[in-house]
């Protein structure tokens, strides 16, 4: 009797160790992209060395966004702030919120969008947006026209933020930025322990 | 008398004394004249930009037994900045303009005549100052103070200067021009006792004493313009642009994370019961 427990913990042992390492492969990319990008680091590529960047353009209102890298085409759900304060997240996980109340695609400032990383046990909207780097291209489509941005900077920062004016504030052109979750899921405080920060910058239309 | 009634006498009189404090900031009235504040101070502004424009009510009401004219006068003007000439001040009464012009050309303007009021008439007038959309940068940080007048005209034209613990500390250290002087003799009313009804004689249905009520009003009006001199940042508004800027959305529940670790026990489970299950036929 006593070798048919010591089979059962046999099994059981392995089949726990091969959850972990397949959870632990599963969230590998997330976790060495923690490792890999510090706080403040970017880099511009070629690719944006080449491009021209606009300061701003008629501002439109935002309805899909899109992302070729990554395959993601998606709507774009307005929104205000929630009960905490935060700017809130899309209500459906496939879609990006856009901050409403602060500037809009075209506006010489920081239109914000933000995306659920994993959300009822889906890998969400942004969940590759750590793929991103400088030189990769977003567009974001209005009902009248269509505005093309390209990544500038892939930066972490503290979920806990306080001075957000540097991500919701005015800049110096026209700006999106792409928010995500990022890091450690902290258990007590429900979510992850940092924000991935996608900024882009407007790039002057073919036509001028 | 006990110690019991002297105690009793003596709380009796703080109390009052300290309604009477509680109760003038808002509320002052002369022999002739009534004035409620809508807020004290009625203007406590803060962070006012560009376009911003900020209304406040005072409320006169004539009991001086005969018809009067209300104006306005300012004292103790400072705007070395020249921010006046980006605010503008308009003054009305049941909707209707009585006055208005920049604050820059109010602070020069002398005694500014409102309305007349009959008595035991009620005015409300409505104090506002608009921040011009136009103004640059130029004007970030700037500012500017006054003391605010107001009376009878031909009558006292008293001004008290406001405590230095107003909103922005000691606006009127910067010396400004003297005090209105209505009688025209050349000595700031303030500083005019020929002017206190109480020694002159002047008749409080004709010139009444409103100092009591005017250290009310210009120091609100103070206030106005210490908020607007202290607490303002001007600087232009831009579409976007928010005071107050959210926290950071939480994008993420781990819960891929979660149902993966379910998923990995419920196996563990359903092998543990099938290995149970196999082994218990093999004995069988």
């Amino acid at each position: 009797m006593s070798k048919f427990r010591s089979i059962h913990f046999v099994i059981a042992a392995v089949i726990l160790l091969g959850g972990l390492t397949i959870y632990g492969l599963l969230s590998s990319s997330q976790i060495f992209h923690t490792q890999s990008l510090s706080s403040g680091k970017y880099s511009t590529s070629s690719s944006a060395e080449s491009i021209t960047f606009a300061t701003s353009s008629e501002p439109i209102q935002p309805k899909r966004l899109l992302i070729p890298k990554l395959n993601v085409d998606t709507d774009i759900e307005p929104v205000g702030i929630d009960v905490n304060g935060n700017m809130s997240a899309p209500v459906n996980w496939r879609n990006v919120s856009w901050y409403e109340p602060g500037f809009a695609p075209g506006d010489k400032g920081n239109a914000v969008f933000a995306g659920h990383l994993d959300w009822a046990g889906n890998t969400a909207v942004f969940w590759e947006l750590d793929k991103l780097s400088a030189g990769d291209l977003i567009q974001i489509n209005g009902d009248t026209g269509s505005l093309r941005y390209v990544v500038v900077l892939v930066e972490e920062i503290d979920y806990q933020l306080t001075d957000t004016a540097s991500i919701f504030g005015p800049a110096a052109s026209s700006q999106i930025k792409l928010i995500t979750c990022d890091g450690n899921f902290i258990s007590g405080d429900g979510t992850y322990e940092k924000r991935l920060v996608v900024t882009a910058r407007l790039i002057a239309s073919p036509d001028g | 008398m006990n110690n019991t009634t002297y105690n009793l006498i003596r709380f009796i009189s703080a109390a009052a004394f300290a309604l009477t404090l509680l109760t003038l900031p808002t509320f002052a009235q002369a022999q002739s004249l009534e004035v409620t504040f809508e807020d004290t101070p009625l203007f406590n502004v803060g962070n006012f930009l560009p376009g911003d424009s900020i209304s406040k009510t005072v409320t006169v009401k004539n009991t001086s037994g005969q018809q009067q004219a209300v104006e306005a006068a300012s004292a103790n003007q400072y705007d070395e900045d020249g921010l006046g000439d980006q605010l503008d001040i308009d003054i009305s009464a049941g909707g209707v303009p009585k006055y208005g012009d920049t604050l820059a050309d109010f602070l020069t303007a002398g005694n500014v005549g409102l309305s007349s009021i009959d008595d035991q008439e009620e005015i409300t007038y409505t104090f506002t100052v608009d921040f011009e959309e136009t103004t640059g940068n130029a004007y970030q940080g700037k500012e500017l103070g006054f003391d605010l007048c107001v009376g009878f005209a031909g009558g006292q034209m008293s001004c008290s200067h406001v405590p230095d613990d107003s909103t922005n500390g000691d606006n009127g250290g910067t010396g400004g021009s003297p005090l209105p002087d209505a009688d025209g003799d050349g000595t700031p009313d303030e500083e005019d006792s020929s002017n206190d009804p109480t020694v002159a004689g002047v008749s409080t249905t004709t010139a009444p004493n409103l100092s009591s009520m005017l250290d009310n009003l210009d120091g609100a009006l103070r206030n106005l313009l210490s908020g607007l001199g202290g607490s303002i940042a001007p600087e232009p508004r831009v579409a976007g642009a928010q005071d107050k800027y959210p926290g950071l959305p939480n994008t993420g529940d781990n819960s891929r994370s979660l149902t993966l670790i379910g998923f990995v026990f419920l196996a563990l489970f359903s092998i543990l019961r099938l290995s149970r299950y196999l082994l218990k036929r093999k004995i069988t």
